[in-house]
């Protein structure tokens, strides 16, 4: 079975092969894989080299832990492949930026108001989380078009706050 | 010496200061809150008192709870270890009014030296060169003219505050009127003392602290320095000891700086001084903690001192076990301070249960840990979760530990500065030793990526998880996708084999 993965615009072309051996850029390997602790800790023996790797997936996309070095690795295959490509076709852009909580913690104040003009990284919403308070700044300029929250709020990792046009 | 002692604290700390004091054959008393019934510090003293809620207000802040606690078990004295009502000399007061010692300075010297702008004043009567800044409680206006004076850039920082809250940089005058608003504000609801000072910003410069000890009969000793330069937002990450930056005459010079700054204060206890120490080698008083702090494990490993047990035998009245020129640095500690934050993402805040733990060991390792398989990480306390220390002959040797014991060390179910601190060690900057205080925040990136040999690994492994979930597709339920921040469980899938 031949899988195409890619990391940050590089492909790799693994195959997948009999007798534990796995190809991978036209080289082949002896492959012992092994799921060693808690469904996240991976042991892999490739030509004996020993690696240790721990592994979430989030979508398609595989967060790889190797020594300390984060590997995002989105595997395709020859449908998968031509599935993107067609969705990346119609991805369109909406123009708009929404101010989420980036973790969970209690709104201390909103110095902006609808209608507002705002710089880029100009501060909109202040969040206090884990004892301290910080600024969450709007990524670019444009004018604030909602605020759906207020001083004193609680809010969850991932709520939209403020939404900039 | 007292017999039974109180921990009012949770966490790894509390475990520190319960193994010294059963070391000493002291009967242990620990408090907690209701989320925190399964913890080790619970488990380990010979006794446990709930004292409420999950918050801290309601429960590790609630004085009256725990000297109810301490008077109810018949403690003679309570360690606070840090954070929570350790620098609190209301607490220190309540415990003296309740017949009990607190392990600590006497509450004057606490509420002295913890309101930054009396340290300041404290310690530059006996001639230690403080940081330039202003020596006053100033109103909004006043300190708009006084930071004219001082000079740009600027910290606005709280006279109550310490490890970064209620502090603020400041560029340029016209950012000062909101820096102060929001410094005001932060100092207010972590303290509740908006008391605000400048101090001119001494850059490039290292964070170098020295250890006190000090006892009730006017001995004060210094345990040598730390070298704290390695700070995420003022936040310390790594620490070791000694410092390159010093050498015997300078460190002289500092330890001697430090022991007159912690006489000038009448300190009693352990204590840290904290100095900046600029590129033309000038140094320059911080501010004292009063107090254990976290970093102590360092100056233990390398002066074989025992700070903790120290600090029981000083609170009994009894004088220091060491003078000054019993001590001797040996080698070279550093430590990681291993958090519940995703590198990676941005040091988000993670929380979860830990669904699985396996710790470092082996020679010239020490692990300070609450952790344990099925502990739950919560948002309601700091997000310090264990200190890894290690011991080397010198610091080449302390780095290439440390490395081997952070690839050894694997903590599965929430997301931790382990990978953050991993590829610190690999930065050629921190293993020769060049870096400030600024070195984290400006010079030091974390980018998801690394050598292309990884790669090729990770490659390997996606398109093997891949292949796995085909050949399964059938029989096996669809993975649940994990929450973002977490290496969390992500489903039924198996080692392909």
């Amino acid at each position: 079975m031949k899988y195409t993965a890619i990391i940050n615009d590089k492909t790799y072309q693994v195959e997948i092969g009999a007798h534990n051996t796995v190809n991978i850029n036209g080289k082949v390997y002896q492959v012992d894989f092994r799921l060693v602790d808690g469904n996240a800790q991976y042991s892999l023996l490739l030509d004996n080299v020993s690696w240790e790797a721990l592994v979430a997936r989030e979508g398609d996309e595989y967060r790889i832990l190797i020594g300390g070095e984060l590997h995002i690795v989105v595997v395709q295959d020859e449908r998968t492949r031509k599935m993107a490509k067609a969705e990346g076709a119609q991805a369109a852009v909406t123009g708009e930026a929404l101010i989420k909580a980036p973790m969970p913690g209690l709104v201390r104040g909103v110095p902006v108001k609808v209608g507002d003009a705002v710089a880029a990284r100009q501060g909109v919403v202040v969040l206090e989380a884990m004892k301290m308070e910080n600024e969450l700044r709007t990524p670019r300029a444009g004018m604030v078009k909602e605020v759906r929250v207020k001083a004193g709020d609680r809010v969850e990792q991932g709520q939209v706050l403020v939404v900039i046009k | 010496m007292f017999k039974k002692v109180l921990i009012a604290n949770r966490g790894e700390i509390a475990v520190r200061v319960l193994r010294a004091c059963r070391e000493l054959g002291l009967q242990t008393v620990a408090v907690f809150s209701e989320v925190d019934r399964n913890a080790l510090h619970v488990r380990y003293a010979d006794e446990a008192y709930c004292i409420g809620p999950a918050p801290a207000r309601e429960s590790y802040l609630r004085i009256d709870r725990i000297i109810d606690v301490a008077m109810r078990a018949r403690v003679e004295a309570i360690h606070p270890g840090y954070g929570f009502l350790a620098e609190n000399d209301e607490f220190a007061r309540a415990c003296a009014e309740a017949g009990l010692i607190f392990i600590g300075p006497p509450p004057q010297v606490m509420q002295k030296m913890g309101d930054k702008i009396e340290a300041r004043r404290t310690v530059s009567r006996q001639g230690v060169p403080v940081v330039p800044g202003t020596y006053e409680p100033l109103r909004d206006e006043e300190m708009l003219a006084a930071a004219k004076q001082v000079g740009f850039p600027l910290f606005v920082k709280a006279a109550a505050g310490g490890g970064g809250k209620g502090m603020r940089r400041v560029e340029t005058i016209e950012d000062l009127p909101s820096a102060i608003a929001r410094a005001r504000s932060e100092a207010e609801s972590a303290f509740g003392d908006g008391t605000l000072y400048l101090e001119r910003i001494v850059k490039p410069a290292r964070h170098i602290e020295f250890q006190i000890l000090a006892d009730a009969r006017g001995n004060v000793i210094h345990l040598g320095e730390r070298e704290c330069s390695i700070q995420r937002r003022h936040q310390k990450m790594v620490e070791e000891a000694p410092s390159v930056a010093l050498d015997d005459k300078l460190r002289e010079e500092m330890g001697h700086a430090a022991v007159a700054a912690a006489r000038a204060a009448g300190y009693v206890n352990a204590g840290t001084i904290e100095f900046l120490l600029d590129k033309e080698r000038n140094f320059y008083f911080l501010e004292m903690n009063t107090r254990l702090q976290v970093e102590h494990p360092v100056t233990e490993l390398v002066t074989g001192i025992d700070i903790v047990k120290e600090q029981l035998r000083i609170a009994s009245g009894r004088a220091l076990s060491y003078r000054q020129e019993d001590v001797q640095q040996r080698g070279w500690a550093i430590e990681c301070r291993i958090t519940a934050e995703d590198p990676y993402n941005g040091f988000l805040p993670s929380t979860g249960k830990i669904i699985s733990l396996h710790e470092p060991t082996g020679p010239g390792v020490r692990l300070e840990s609450a952790l344990y398989e099925g502990f739950e990480v919560s948002l309601y306390y700091d997000p310090l979760i264990a200190k890894l220390c290690v011991w080397g002959p010198d610091r080449a040797a302390a780095i290439m530990r440390m490395k081997r014991a952070l690839s050894e060390y694997k903590i599965l179910g929430i997301a931790t500065s382990i990978p953050f601190h991993q590829r610190l060690f690999q930065s050629t900057s921190f293993i020769g030793g060049v870096f400030d205080t600024t070195f984290l925040d400006e010079r030091f990136t974390l980018e998801p990526g690394g050598s292309e040999e990884t790669a090729e690994v990770a490659a390997v492994i996606a398109a093997l998880l891949t292949h796995e979930q085909r050949q399964h597709a059938l029989t096996i339920p669809p993975p649940t996708h994990s929450t973002r921040g977490g290496w969390k469980r992500f489903g039924a899938l198996e080692g392909w084999r």
